[in-house]
């Protein structure tokens, strides 16, 4: 039998704001909102399927199968980390006053969709181009093999909370200490890995750069364990 | 603000403040810097002098004090205490860890005459308007400290750096003192030294949480860090113009990398409607 809202509705009797509004609530208060979230994903299960096929388009692989179990990985996305990330909120995805509209919460999942396909594929084309036979010669899944991927989906999760993160520390790193910011992006990010080079392309001195981007490192590491200390910070 | 003094010298001052030759906010500072301590050395010196002044001199003191100037204090203290950390020449490492105590010190200050303006507000003699007046400069000072706090604290891993000095202010301190004064006790423990220094990659024997620390902000490697760019640029805020290079540059070395970037360009979640028609794959 279906869980009902507060107002005593079933979620099929729920408009996608209400849906999503009994989602949060659910969620804040600690109580199960499984049948809502699958309820409320499932009405943006066409356009995700949308949004896969297109990234599976443009690496010219993958298939229906494919589609329907990457569109599972996202929406257990959404229940495991998302909702927090949502409720948190991001300036674009939130309306200025209110709670946050069925429409955001389609955007925001369709978002997860998208990157989480995107991160699906962007591996696999690597590991494809990586094998001495290349493409189109790997064997069917077996469940050890299927148990291994899982494991590889919460890691690739993981890393992406890790690298969302990363880039909120180097964005204020830029803002707070952009000379050290600058000697960072060009070692680390433009990976010119040598210090000459840095020195080089920065106009500075070979011991110049060694201290800046020692400073970065120190300085970001800090940054990340604040942010990891902020309310609502996935990455413990 | 009130000239900082160094600690010895509180109960000096207020044996001179007898004499009438110190100012109001030097005796609200060395009367709360006697009542904070756990030994009750200084607290009937501290209470006499407060016996002494008049609200409206106290009102007077809480005014002058100016909260931007200890948040500066604070920020440039922080600076300070990251700079000490990453010096390897001794005398120089010297010199900026003072620089840094000196700030803290800026921030104690306050922290001294609120605690003393508590104690004032609770003689007896005072009338009415009198407490009032004393409870509304000192909510004022307060709630800009609050601010400035706010701003510092979290970055109070910088001050690790300062530990064996920030532990010698902080084992003085009685504990509800300790607890306020986040300053000296915030990460201060045994187990937190070595920190920014094992972050700047300097070899130390570092306690126990800062090497937890250090494994915990290891930071991501470039392959995860394409897809925070690409979330980033998805969906914007400070950072998208570095996402943007960062990006760019994957995308020139890798064709899956390449294939990510054009997709984040161009396939605009936003866009898409209910009744887009799924493509076909193209294999």
């Amino acid at each position: 039998m279906a869980e009902r809202s507060r107002d005593g509705l079933a979620p099929a009797d729920l408009d996608d704001d209400a849906l999503l509004a009994e989602v949060l609530a659910r969620r804040d208060a600690g109580r199960d909102g499984r049948e809502h979230v699958g309820a409320l994903v499932e009405r943006w299960r066409k356009p995700a399927l949308y949004v896969i096929r297109r990234v599976q388009q443009s690496y010219r692989m993958g298939s229906v199968d494919d589609a329907a179990e990457l569109f599972q990985e996202a929406a257990a996305k959404l229940v495991e980390r998302g909702l927090a990330q949502f409720r948190g909120g991001s300036p674009s995805e939130l309306p200025p006053e209110g709670p946050p509209s069925g429409a955001a919460g389609r955007v925001f999942f369709l978002r997860i969709v998208k990157h989480t396909a995107i991160d699906h594929y962007r591996r696999h084309h690597e590991e494809l181009a990586a094998k001495p036979g290349g493409e189109g010669d790997a064997p069917e899944t077996s469940a050890p093999e299927a148990a291994v991927a899982e494991r590889r989906a919460r890691a690739s999760a993981a890393r992406q909370d890790a690298a969302d993160l990363y880039w909120r520390a180097f964005s204020r790193l830029r803002a707070d200490h952009p000379g050290e910011a600058d000697a960072w992006e060009a070692y680390h990010h433009l990976d010119l890995d040598d210090h000459e080079a840095c020195a080089k392309r920065l106009g500075i001195t070979v011991a110049s750069s060694y201290k800046r981007i020692s400073r970065a490192q120190a300085r970001l590491r800090l940054i990340l364990l604040e942010l990891q200390a902020e309310p609502g910070a996935s990455l413990r | 603000m009130p000239q900082r003094m160094p600690r010895p010298d509180a109960r000096t001052i207020l044996r001179n403040e007898a004499l009438e030759s110190s100012e109001t906010s030097s005796v609200l500072w060395a009367a709360g810097d006697l009542l904070r301590q756990s030994e009750p050395l200084g607290d009937v010196e501290a209470r006499e002098a407060l016996a002494r002044m008049t609200p409206a001199a106290a009102c007077g003191a809480l005014a002058a004090i100016d909260a931007s100037v200890c948040a500066r204090a604070l920020s440039q203290a922080l600076e300070s205490a990251f700079d000490a950390g990453l010096e390897e020449d001794a005398e120089v490492r010297e010199r900026l860890e003072q620089t840094a105590m000196d700030g803290l010190e800026q921030r104690d200050v306050v922290d001294c005459v609120l605690c003393a303006v508590a104690t004032f507000d609770g003689r007896a003699d005072l009338d009415s308007e009198e407490a009032a007046s004393l409870r509304e400069a000192a909510s004022v000072l307060r709630g800009a400290v609050v601010v400035a706090d706010a701003q510092a604290r979290p970055k109070g891993r910088s001050l690790t750096a300062l530990n064996a000095r920030r532990r010698e202010r902080a084992d003085v301190l009685d504990d509800v003192a300790r607890a306020t004064a986040w300053w000296w006790s915030d990460f201060a423990g045994e187990e937190h030294d070595g920190l920014v220094e094992l972050l700047g990659g300097l070899d130390v024997d570092a306690g126990e949480a800062a090497t937890r620390d250090a494994v915990r902000s290891a930071i991501t490697s470039g392959r995860d860090a394409l897809g925070a760019a690409l979330r980033v640029l998805d969906v914007g805020g400070p950072a998208v113009d570095d996402a943007q290079r960062w990006a760019r540059s994957a995308a020139a070395r890798s064709e899956a990398d390449a294939i990510a970037f054009e997709l984040s360009r161009t396939l605009r979640v936003e866009a898409i409607d209910d009744d887009a028609q799924t493509p076909s794959i193209g294999r």
